[in-house]
C-alpha cells in the first residue's frame, strides 16, 4: 500500500517535461525514504529541488506507518511543513532535526531558497479513521473494517458528498453534479469560498487515485469534454454503495434554498 | 459523531423462532447477533439474525448482500469441519422493528470460538490441540476451495469449537463463488487477517476483488497464533500497526520474523502461507496446503526429540520471567516437504534432507557459538539460511575469532560487521540489553536477520538457483550490486568459494 505520496516539484516553465502535463507522483510505502535536495554531481535524489539555494542533500522524507517523517540535513536552514487544508496550521522542523513526524494528510514541504522559498508536496492518504460504518459497535471479536479511510473534514469529502447529495436526498438514479454544480453547492460553505473548478477536478482526481482507488481507465486527455464524468460516476457508485456517504453527512453541505 | 440509530437486538429467554426457543445471548458480532436456544427436545443450537433493513441505501444493499451470500453458502456448506445450518427462517414480528424481518440460522452449537480459546492462553505457548484445530481448518479450506469458493474471512472469531473437539469454520457473510481465478466481494475484512494487498487493491462498484490467496494469507496468520498462543506473526500494538507492518514486509522494506519457538514444519510452512507476493503465494493450494499440514501435525518419530527448554533472560528484563523455547525436532523437519498429491508441484519449501543444514556434531565450530547461530538460523524461514551456512560464513569471515578486526575496511567481530551497517540491523542476541558487534551472540543473530532479508530481496528479484553463493556475495558487497553483476562479482568470489567449502565440510 502507498501510505505517502510526493508530488515532485513541477519544473519551470521550459524545462523537458514542463507544461501540460501532471506533476509526477513518488510512492512510498511504510518504512521507504526519499531524499530530497539539489543532488550530488555523480547522482541524482529523488526528489530533485532545481533551485540553487538549496543544499545538495537538503533532507529526507521516511513513510513511516501511515503518515511520515521529515529530516532536516541542513546545518542552518528551519524548514516548515504547512497543512494545506489547515488554515495556517504548520510545522517547523529545525535544522539537524532528524525523523519529524508530520501529522498531516495534505502537506507543503517549504524550504528557503535563493529566490525566497522552494516547496514540493507530500500527502498521506491511507490515514486511518475510526469506522462508524455498518458494522454495530457491541460485540466480541474484532471488527471487520474497510480499506477506505476517508477524513470527515476535509475537502476531497465535502467535494465526495456534494457528488452524492442528489442520490441520497433521492433514491431514484439522479444525475451526478457536474464540477460546475459541486464549486456552486460548496462555495456557500465559509471554508469553501476560495475552492475552484480545478481544486474541485483535483479533489475528484485524489479520491478516485489515493483514496477509494477506482478500477477505471485514465482519460488523459486534458479538457476533453466529460473527462471527468465517468470517474465522478463511478465515485458516487462505490461511495454509496459501500456506505461511505451517507445521509445524516449532508449536515455538512450548506443548506438548500429555493429547490 | 456517527450513530446508525440501531438498537443491539435484544430477545428475552424463551422468545421462540423457527420451533426453538433462545436461551441466551452468546454474542453480538459484526453482521449479526448469535443467541443460544434449544428444540422442543432440548437440544442445544445456535441462532444467528441478520438484522433486516437498514437506514441508508448503501448500508442496505451491502447488508443485503451478505445476509444473501451468508444463507446462500451456509445452506449449501455440506463438509465435517463447515458449520451446519439446520434451517434459514424469516423472523415475523411486527411488535419488534429491531428483529421483525430479519434472517435466523438456526445451526450447531459450537462450545466456544477459537478467538475465546485463544484469549485465555498465555502467549508463547501453543493452544492445546494445535495440530487437530489447524489440519481441520486447512481440511474445511480445501473443501471449500475445491468447490470454487473463497472463505474470505477467516479468522479465530470464525473458527468454532465444537463440545467433541471438532472444528468448524462459521461465518460465510463474505464468502464468494470463483468465477475464472477470482470473485467479487464487498470491500470489508479483518484487519488482522487481510493479505497485504488488499489495503492497495482497486475497487469498482461491484466490490473487490478475492482469490484463494487471501485465504492462504490468512491461515498463515492463523496457524502462527494457533502456535504461539495468540501471537500475531506482524509486530504491533494494534491491528493497523500490524497491517502496516505486514505491507512492509510486502514490499520488502522488512524481513519477515516469525515467532523463534515455531517448530521447523510449521515455520517453514507459514513463512509460505505469508509470501508478501500474491503470485508467489498462489503456488500454494489448498489440497497441498492440507497435506503440509497434516505432515507438520504428525508427532515426531522420536517423542523425545521435542522438549521444552529453558532460556534465561538477562537480568534487565522486568521480572527475570522466563520463556521456554521449544526445540523442534530436525527429524520432523523432513515431513514438511512431502510432495503435492497431484497438480503443479509447488517449488521445494525447506531443506531436503533432514539432517542437512545442522552443524556436524564433531565440526570445528565453538561449542558456545552453537546456540546463537542456531537460533539467528531458526529465525529465518528461508531453506538456505541453516546453521551450517552461519556457521561456514563465520569461519570464512572471522575463524569464528569475536575479536578480529580489519580497521582499514572498518570490519570488527566474528561476523565482520561494518558498524553504521550493524547499528542497522542490530539485534541483543545475548540479551543483555546491549547491542554490540563484538559480542558474539549479538553479532551472529543479526548476521542472521540480514542474510534472511538478503536472500528473500534476491528470491524478490528472481533469483532462484545458487541462492547461498548469491547471499555470500550479497553479504560482502549488497544485493544490489549481486543483482548489477547478474551474479556473485567477480572480487569476492574467492571469499564465496570459500564459504561454500566451509558448508560442503558441514555437511550442508
Amino acid at each position: 500500500m502507498e501510505t505517502v505520496i510526493v508530488q515532485l516539484p513541477e519544473r519551470p516553465a521550459g524545462w523537458p517535461g514542463a507544461g501540460g502535463q501532471r506533476p509526477p507522483l513518488l510512492r512510498m510505502g511504510p518504512g521507504e525514504s526519499a531524499e530530497f535536495g539539489r543532488g550530488t554531481p555523480g547522482g541524482c535524489v529523488p526528489i530533485a529541488l532545481e533551485d540553487p539555494g538549496v543544499s545538495r542533500r537538503a533532507g529526507e522524507v521516511t513513510a513511516a506507518e501511515d503518515y511520515w517523517r521529515l529530516s532536516n540535513f541542513s546545518g542552518s536552514a528551519t524548514y516548515v511543513v504547512e497543512n494545506l487544508e489547515g488554515a495556517g496550521e504548520h510545522v517547523k522542523v529545525a535544522p539537524g532535526r532528524l525523523g519529524a513526524p508530520v501529522p498531516f494528510e495534505f502537506s507543503r514541504v517549504v524550504l528557503p531558497s535563493v529566490a525566497g522559498t522552494t516547496s514540493f508536496k507530500v500527502f498521506a492518504p491511507q490515514h486511518a479513521y475510526l469506522d462508524r460504518g455498518p458494522a454495530p459497535g457491541a460485540g466480541l471479536g474484532e471488527h471487520t473494517v474497510s480499506p477506505f479511510a476517508l477524513d470527515q473534514t476535509a475537502k476531497y469529502f465535502l467535494v465526495l458528498l456534494a457528488l452524492c447529495e442528489p442520490r441520497l436526498r433521492d433514491a431514484s438514479a439522479a444525475a451526478v453534479p457536474g464540477v460546475g454544480e459541486v464549486l456552486e453547492r460548496l462555495r456557500a460553505l465559509p471554508s469553501c469560498q476560495g475552492l475552484t473548478r480545478s481544486a474541485v477536478n483535483y479533489h475528484v482526481d485524489y479520491l478516485a487515485e489515493a483514496k477509494l482507488r477506482l478500477r477505471v481507465e485514465e482519460d488523459r486527455e486534458p479538457g476533453a469534454p466529460g473527462r471527468t464524468g465517468r470517474k465522478r460516476e463511478e465515485l458516487v457508485a462505490l461511495a454509496l454503495r459501500f456506505d461511505l456517504v451517507r445521509e445524516d453527512h449532508l449536515t455538512l453541505l450548506p443548506p438548500l434554498r429555493g429547490r | 459523531m456517527h450513530d446508525t440509530g440501531r438498537r443491539p437486538l435484544d430477545l428475552p429467554p424463551g422468545y421462540p423462532v423457527a420451533g426453538h426457543r433462545i436461551t441466551a445471548l452468546i454474542g453480538s458480532g459484526g453482521w449479526g447477533t448469535v443467541y443460544a436456544a434449544e428444540d422442543a427436545a432440548g437440544r442445544p443450537v445456535a441462532v444467528k439474525f441478520l438484522p433486516p433493513g437498514l437506514l441508508t441505501p448503501g448500508l442496505r444493499r451491502t447488508m443485503a448482500e451478505l445476509v444473501h451470500r451468508e444463507r446462500y453458502f451456509s445452506e449449501a456448506a455440506d463438509h465435517p469441519q463447515l458449520i451446519r445450518t439446520l434451517a434459514a427462517h424469516t423472523v415475523h414480528d411486527p411488535g419488534r422493528p429491531e428483529v421483525d424481518g430479519a434472517l435466523a440460522l438456526v445451526m450447531e452449537r459450537a462450545d466456544r470460538s477459537l478467538q475465546q480459546e485463544l484469549a485465555g492462553r498465555e502467549p508463547g505457548r501453543p493452544v492445546p490441540g494445535a495440530g487437530r484445530i489447524l489440519t481441520e481448518v486447512a481440511a474445511g479450506l480445501a473443501h471449500m476451495h475445491g468447490r470454487g469458493w473463497v472463505h474470505g474471512d477467516l479468522k479465530p472469531g470464525n473458527i468454532l469449537l465444537m463440545p467433541d473437539g471438532g472444528v468448524r469454520l462459521a461465518d460465510f457473510g463474505l464468502t464468494a463463488e470463483l468465477d475464472g481465478t477470482h470473485a467479487y466481494t464487498p470491500p470489508l475484512g479483518s484487519p488482522d487477517h487481510v493479505p497485504p494487498e488488499w489495503w492497495s487493491q482497486r475497487a469498482g462498484a461491484q466490490g473487490v476483488q478475492l482469490r484463494p490467496s487471501a485465504d492462504v494469507w490468512a491461515f498463515g496468520v492463523l496457524a502462527h497464533q494457533v502456535l504461539t498462543g495468540g501471537l500475531h506473526p506482524f509486530l504491533g500494538a494494534s491491528a493497523r500497526a500490524r497491517s502496516l507492518a505486514a505491507q512492509a514486509y510486502a514490499r520488502g522494506a522488512a524481513p519477515l520474523r516469525l515467532d523463534e519457538r515455531l517448530p521447523a514444519p510449521w515455520r517453514a510452512l507459514i513463512a509460505d502461507c505469508l509470501a508478501g507476493d500474491r503470485r508467489e503465494r498462489e503456488r500454494l493450494d489448498a489440497d497441498t496446503l492440507l497435506a503440509r499440514v497434516r505432515a507438520a501435525a504428525a508427532p515426531p518419530t522420536t517423542p523425545s526429540a521435542v522438549r521444552w527448554r529453558r532460556r534465561r533472560r538477562g537480568r534487565h528484563r522486568a521480572g527475570l520471567w522466563a520463556v521456554c523455547v521449544l526445540a523442534a525436532a530436525t527429524a520432523a523437519a523432513s515431513s514438511a516437504t512431502l510432495p503435492p498429491a497431484g497438480g503443479p508441484a509447488p517449488p521445494p519449501p525447506g531443506p531436503s534432507a533432514p539432517a542437512s543444514g545442522a552443524i556436524p556434531a564433531g565440526s570445528d565450530v565453538p561449542t558456545a557459538l552453537r546456540e546463537p547461530i542456531d537460533l539467528a538460523a531458526r529465525q529465518c524461514p528461508e531453506a538456505e539460511i541453516t546453521p551450517a551456512f552461519l556457521a561456514a560464513m563465520l569461519k570464512a569471515e572471522s575463524g569464528f575469532d569475536p575479536n578480529a578486526a580489519r580497521p582499514q575496511s572498518q570490519e570488527y567481530g566474528i561476523a565482520m560487521w561494518t558498524p553504521s551497517v550493524f547499528n542497522a540491523w542490530a539485534q541483543d542476541g545475548d540479551h543483555d540489553g546491549r547491542k554490540d558487534y563484538m559480542s558474539a551472540p549479538d553479532a551472529i543473530v543479526t548476521m542472521g536477520g540480514y542474510v534472511c532479508w538478503l536472500d528473500q530481496q534476491l528470491k524478490r528479484r528472481g533469483y532462484r538457483t545458487d541462492l547461498p553463493a548469491l547471499v555470500v556475495a550479497g553479504y560482502r558487497t549488497s544485493d544490489k550490486t549481486v543483482a548489477d553483476t547478474g551474479g556473485v562479482p567477480a572480487r569476492v568470489r574467492p571469499h564465496v568459494d570459500l564459504v561454500l567449502r566451509y558448508l560442503a565440510e558441514y555437511g550442508g
